[in-house]
């Protein structure tokens, strides 16, 4: 049904809400929606969810809420959303670390800054302390101890933004929400009470159209300068690292952005970045100068050659607003709901952008709570959660789970078999990277994606030349050798 | 849960080097077992369907297959067991265990050998600037892919790095049909040997640019474009940047050791980054060695498989590690060398070494401060080659000697 071409007569009808953008927002979004009795319709233009833009481009932080400015809806949202993922992230099987982050200062200017920090996270209404150094060498031994004073906000973390994004859209699927892949929002068209939105696919008729399209849905603004792009790429270390360091450590903010840091992520790896560059264009290509930058500003927090152990680098471009703040209103005298320049701290705020984002429709239909909603999500298999026991259970009940695939990660075919049954279903080698964390790796994938290819080969019951990597073009093989 | 017990050696990998120690292991009466993560034993040698193996062993010139359907036999007809589709996952308390389709396997044996081979280099390891594109392939498993499952990996192929998989893929890609438009080296001379550069690259008129690499890589979905530009001696961009229009791109930039289920308690040496070993390939963890690629980057499958019979050396003759143990030191343009510790028990044996860069018409020595114990001359030594150096541990007093060129 999802992603087919052929017109489904579900999409004759109207909709209530649709809601432009698969990424963490939408999902998001999506999710709070379907907890009422709603038509309701997510439009993705990638093959995916959880595919493109800031969603698989960023930190995975859940930040403390220092930082924003008192009063924004920045400052609001992250202290809400903050709260709101530790019982999302339990609900929906997300990976998560809750050990807190950590700003730290080298000098008095910087110390300075780091005291107006814990002004604003006490005005925020958030969780802060100061630390002193020795307090800071108990919690992180590893690092250089040239910081002069610190600030940490214990209740914050990390998620992994792919699995929750996933697993976002599958709750709000599994609660009768649809799903369009593969269709781009071209026009969206005000009909007084009713919005057309021409697609590459045909028109969809809706009540309220959410623009949570990320960077490409600042055209359907009414002035779309109000946004920009402002990129930032990262390198992340092999799993080899785990330990060195036990939460995200950040230098002092300053006007570019809360700055590069060192993040430990949920699965053992150690993210670096992101730089942040105020760019023309959307492009994500990674540069040799930002890398050197990375590792240089790295170089300040901790005395460690990270070189051999990078095994990617990538970008992301944000899409920031000139006003400092998210975007989040009705269009005077319409049905469009912006949701725009969703930067830092985009993806903490994410559950409660979309709490408030329900607030803002129920002004506009009544909304009328489902008596069935689901809130918990059943588990996939993921053999890194059980004992030795269970996994020999599991095994003989179904060897495919006792045939490792990736073997960077430990990922068996069975665990892959099952994720190809489960709702939003992986359409590619990086789809099932983003779920299962396949060819993410120390060896990116140079040992498990032919493995990965025979299977849906198999599967599929399609040709090696018909899977892709990622995208229309993204194929890995060009048909057999004559 | 299958529990096999009472073995004296288990044999963690069944590649050349695994299957060639097992078989003189169970000759000599060891009890001996393989596990292996793969449907079939052989380890990479499935996949090389070129000539140049068991030239020392079996004095014949058999492809890889081949001469792993003779060693193969001769386990088989020793009775050796065998356990394929079975993944290493763990080592606790001197017991080993497995994933496989029977379940968890848990192993406990008196001695162990890993011989799990290699990593290729991947991109991560380089910086180039660009796109994350498809299309971008390590040699090996490019190799897989055409020789295996007999797929194209496209129409127009780049390759960095000139190691030995780099040219042997170059060729094959070629006979296969498909456009190699040039093998691109950083350094000054070439990484692989002598024989495969005239062998797969001049006889298919394919360039070789030396002192080049591939600066930027562009293409959204799919590889599109190459940007290619000599280096000056620092190895840096000297500007002149070529395009390349290629669907494909190979990495043969190298291989590390695969030991890393063994990572939390191994001591590694840092330039082999393989473990540290005595000369009987026994590790820091008791009754534990490393052999064949796990342990240094071989450069002929022959040596790697001769050299696992020091394990059983140590087993056969029931040597002990407790006496006295001399540190070998690196020294002048020696690239990396096994072993890294000699125990001094009298009896004599080789240090393995690679050369930092092309040597002529020199000496690599060991010595203990002034005193020579062992030297042999080169005529030509390239990097790409591993040598190998006697030395007699009755000579030595000192609990420190060096290896190096002069």
């Amino acid at each position: 049904m999802e992603g087919s071409s052929k017109k489904e007569s579900w999409l004759e009808k109207d909709f209530d809400v649709v809601i432009g953008g698969g990424g963490i927002v939408g999902a998001s979004i999506f999710r709070e929606l379907s907890r009422y009795e709603l038509n309701l319709l997510l439009v993705e233009k990638e093959e995916d969810v959880s595919s493109f833009g800031s969603t698989i481009a960023n930190t995975g932080i859940i930040h403390g809420g220092y930082d924003p400015i008192p009063g924004t809806l920045k400052a609001i949202l992250n202290k809400e959303g903050k709260k709101l993922w530790r019982d999302l992230a339990q609900k929906l099987n997300i990976d998560c670390e809750f050990n807190g982050v950590l700003v730290l200062a080298y000098n008095s200017e910087e110390e300075k800054i780091l005291y107006e920090l814990y002004d604003r996270g006490i005005k925020n209404g958030v969780n802060v302390k100061i630390l002193k150094k020795n307090e800071i060498k108990k919690l992180e031994p590893n690092l250089k101890e040239t910081y002069t004073l610190g600030l940490i906000s214990e209740d914050a973390g990390t998620i992994d933004p792919f699995i929750a994004t996933i697993n976002i859209v599958r709750s709000s699927y599994e609660n009768g929400g649809k799903v369009l892949l593969d269709t781009e929002i071209l026009e969206v068209i005000r009909e007084g009470e009713s919005i057309i939105l021409i697609t590459n696919r045909g028109e969809i008729k809706t009540k309220i159209f959410v623009n949570s399209c990320g960077f490409f849905g600042k055209k359907f603004l009414k002035d779309e300068t109000l946004i920009f792009p402002r990129r930032g790429e990262y390198l992340i270390t092999d799993k080899n690292l785990k330990g060195l360091i036990s939460r995200p450590i950040f230098g002092v903010p300053s006007m570019k952005g809360k700055g590069i840091s060192i993040t430990p992520t949920p699965h053992g790896n150690i993210l670096l970045g992101p730089t942040s560059y105020i760019v023309k264009e959307y492009d994500t290509s990674s540069t040799l100068k930002e890398r050197e930058e990375i590792l240089e500003k790295v170089s300040s927090f901790i005395d460690f050659n990270f070189f051999p152990y990078i095994i990617r680098d990538f970008a992301g471009v944000r899409a920031s607003s000139k006003t400092k703040d998210f975007i989040i209103e009705f269009e005077k005298d319409s049905n469009v709901l912006h949701v725009q320049g969703i930067d830092s701290p985009g993806l903490t705020a994410s559950p409660a952008i979309a709490k408030l984002v329900s607030n803002l429709i129920k002004e506009k239909i009544p909304l009328v709570k489902k008596k069935n909603f689901k809130e918990t999500l059943k588990p996939n298999i993921n053999l890194k959660k059980l004992s030795k026991e269970e996994i020999d259970k599991l095994i003989q009940k179904e060897p495919s789970f006792g045939e490792i695939i990736c073997r960077c990660e430990l990922v068996s075919k069975g665990e892959i078999l099952e994720s190809l049954k489960i709702f939003p279903y992986p359409k590619n080698i990086d789809g099932l990277k983003r779920r299962l964390r396949v060819t993410s790796g120390r060896c990116q994938g140079s040992f498990c994606t032919i493995r990965i290819l025979k299977i849906l080969n198999e599967e599929w019951n399609v040709p090696f030349e018909e899977i892709k990597k990622k995208g229309k073009e993204g194929k890995i093989i060009y048909g057999e050798i004559e | 849960m299958v529990r096999l017990n009472n073995f004296d050696l288990a044999i963690i990998g069944g590649g050349p080097a695994g299957l060639f120690l097992a078989k003189e292991a169970k000759k000599k009466g060891l009890n001996t077992i393989i596990f292996d993560r793969e449907e079939r034993l052989g380890g990479i040698l499935k996949q090389c369907i070129h000539t140049g193996f068991g030239v020392e062993i079996y004095n014949k010139d058999m492809t890889g297959p081949e001469l792993i359907e003779e060693l193969m036999e001769e386990v088989l007809n020793l009775g050796v067991p065998y356990y394929t589709k079975s993944m290493c996952v763990g080592f606790e308390n001197n017991k080993l265990y497995f994933y496989s389709p029977k379940g968890i396997i848990e192993l406990s044996s008196n001695y162990y050998a890993f011989s799990l081979g290699a990593r290729e280099r991947a991109r991560g390891s380089l910086f180039i600037e660009g796109s994350r594109p498809s299309g971008i392939f390590t040699a090996g498993f490019a190799q897989y892919i055409t020789n295996i499952l007999g797929l194209k990996i496209g129409e127009k192929i780049a390759i960095l790095g000139s190691g030995d998989i780099g040219l042997i893929m170059a060729r094959r890609l070629t006979l296969e049909g498909m456009k190699v438009i040039g093998v691109f080296e950083i350094m000054p001379y070439y990484g692989g040997l002598p024989r495969n550069i005239r062998q797969c690259l001049e006889d298919f008129e394919i360039p070789l640019y030396l002192s080049h690499t591939i600066l930027k890589i562009e293409g959204e979905e799919r590889l599109e474009k190459i940007y290619v530009s000599q280096v000056d001696e620092n190895l840096k961009s000297v500007g002149l940047i070529k395009e390349f229009n290629v669907d494909a791109l190979l990495f043969s930039v190298g291989l590390i050791p695969e030991i890393d289920i063994l990572r939390k308690y191994l001591l590694i040496n840092n330039k082999t980054l393989g473990p540290i070993v005595n000369q009987y390939f026994l590790t820091n963890i008791p009754n534990t060695f490393v052999i064949g690629n796990s342990l240094i980057i071989f450069d002929l499958v022959d040596k790697a498989m001769k050299s696992s019979l020091n394990v059983l050396d140590y087993i056969l003759k029931k040597r002990k590690r407790d006496l006295e143990e001399v540190k070998v030191i690196q020294g002048n343009l020696i690239r990396n060398f096994v072993p890294q510790i000699l125990i001094k028990d009298g009896e004599k044996t080789k240090i393995y070494f690679r050369v930092k860069e092309p040597i002529f018409n020199k000496e690599v020595i060991l010595r203990e401060n002034e005193k020579i114990l062992s030297k042999k001359k080169f005529r030509a030594l390239y990097p790409a080659e591993m040598s190998e150096i006697e030395i007699d541990t009755n000579l030595i007093d000192k609990n420190e000697i060096i290896i190096e060129v002069i």
